[in-house]
């Protein structure tokens, strides 16, 4: 379909991030969304703990999640969300990109006078 | 049940906007996210103590803001009201009666709105075409094709040809026609008061 890095444009990894931290934060273990946002929006990652949950809804529909509801020893059953195998996968190609797009962005930072002036 | 506090009224207030934030979501998904934001001050609260109103104000700015919440869902900002959304429901009722035109302009003001929802739109532009002026016209069809000498089965209502004018049935449908529109319009004018600042 694409080829390798094709499907990388830089708007969609910037959209991703939040989403590849999710998949990352759910990674071996299942959490519930309470938890999900306080973390990321502690690393001000998502615009507020309440927009974790469209996210969520998202990554559901894309079927890179899954829910279930457990019991709470304190309060009412609460929904955990685990990774599934496509979550995985994604998980892994996020990675990979992040790891990219992170080194690319650094070695333009570390060099500024390597870039040219411009046009001229 | 219990009477609401002040801070479960402020819950229930954030809660309202961003359902109203999320509308033109299907309502399943809008209806669990609500939800799922419940839980999640429910907790918060549980958590912390947090019963005071500061607290609970505190907690409501971390959840974030209805629209970022919008956003977040994928859905386009809302834009601010447009000049024309307070006449639309008024023109769609009485415009007709200035030929047709004034209706045309209603219905044009009312799809280029984005206060109102696809489905308030269909409904507002099928009840009815031309509005009161097209009741008026179709209810002087009827008189005239309904008389007793006639029921012809092309034009006019179809209550018409069944009932004999005057009955009972021909009467009720007059009020519904009549009623219908004003109806649609008074919901748009309430919807258009609650949903925007204008």
């Amino acid at each position: 379909m694409l080829e390798d890095g094709g499907s990388l444009s830089l708007v969609q990894l910037r959209r991703g991030v939040a989403d590849g931290c999710v998949l990352a934060l759910l990674e071996g273990q299942e959490r519930y969304g309470f938890d999900l946002a306080k973390v990321l929006s502690q690393a001000q990652l998502i615009a507020g703990e309440g927009t974790i949950y469209p996210l969520l809804a998202r990554l559901r529909r894309d079927g890179l999640v899954d829910t279930v509801w457990r019991e709470s020893t304190e309060g009412p059953p609460r929904r955990y969300y685990a990774l599934t195998p496509a979550g995985s996968t994604q998980l892994a190609q996020f990675r990979l990109q992040w790891t990219r797009f992170s080194a690319a962005v650094s070695a333009l930072l570390d060099s500024p006078s390597d870039n040219g002036g411009g046009p001229s | 049940m219990t009477s609401l506090s002040r801070s479960d009224m402020l819950v229930e207030a954030y809660l309202a906007r961003v359902r109203y934030a999320l509308r033109d979501l299907p309502r399943a998904q809008s209806d669990s996210m609500v939800e799922d934001l419940r839980a999640h001050i429910l907790t918060a609260r549980a958590g912390q103590g947090a019963e005071g109103e500061a607290a609970v104000r505190q907690l409501l700015d971390d959840m974030g803001d209805p629209a970022a919440i919008r956003a977040a869902a994928g859905l386009p900002p809302i834009s601010r009201a447009h000049w024309g959304d307070p006449w639309a429901p008024w023109l769609l009722l009485f415009g007709g009666f200035v030929f047709l035109v004034g209706w045309l302009a209603g219905a044009v003001l009312l799809w280029n709105s984005t206060v109102w929802t696809t489905r308030e739109k269909i409904l507002a532009t099928l009840i009815w075409p031309g509005g009161l002026a097209a009741v008026v016209y179709a209810g002087g069809i009827a008189v005239v094709v309904g008389s007793p000498t006639a029921c012809t089965g092309g034009s006019g209502l179809a209550a018409q040809c069944t009932s004999p004018p005057g009955s009972a049935a021909a009467v009720i449908l007059a009020v519904v026609a009549v009623v219908a529109p004003i109806a649609v319009s008074v919901h748009l004018l309430r919807a258009l008061r609650t949903r925007v600042d204008l």
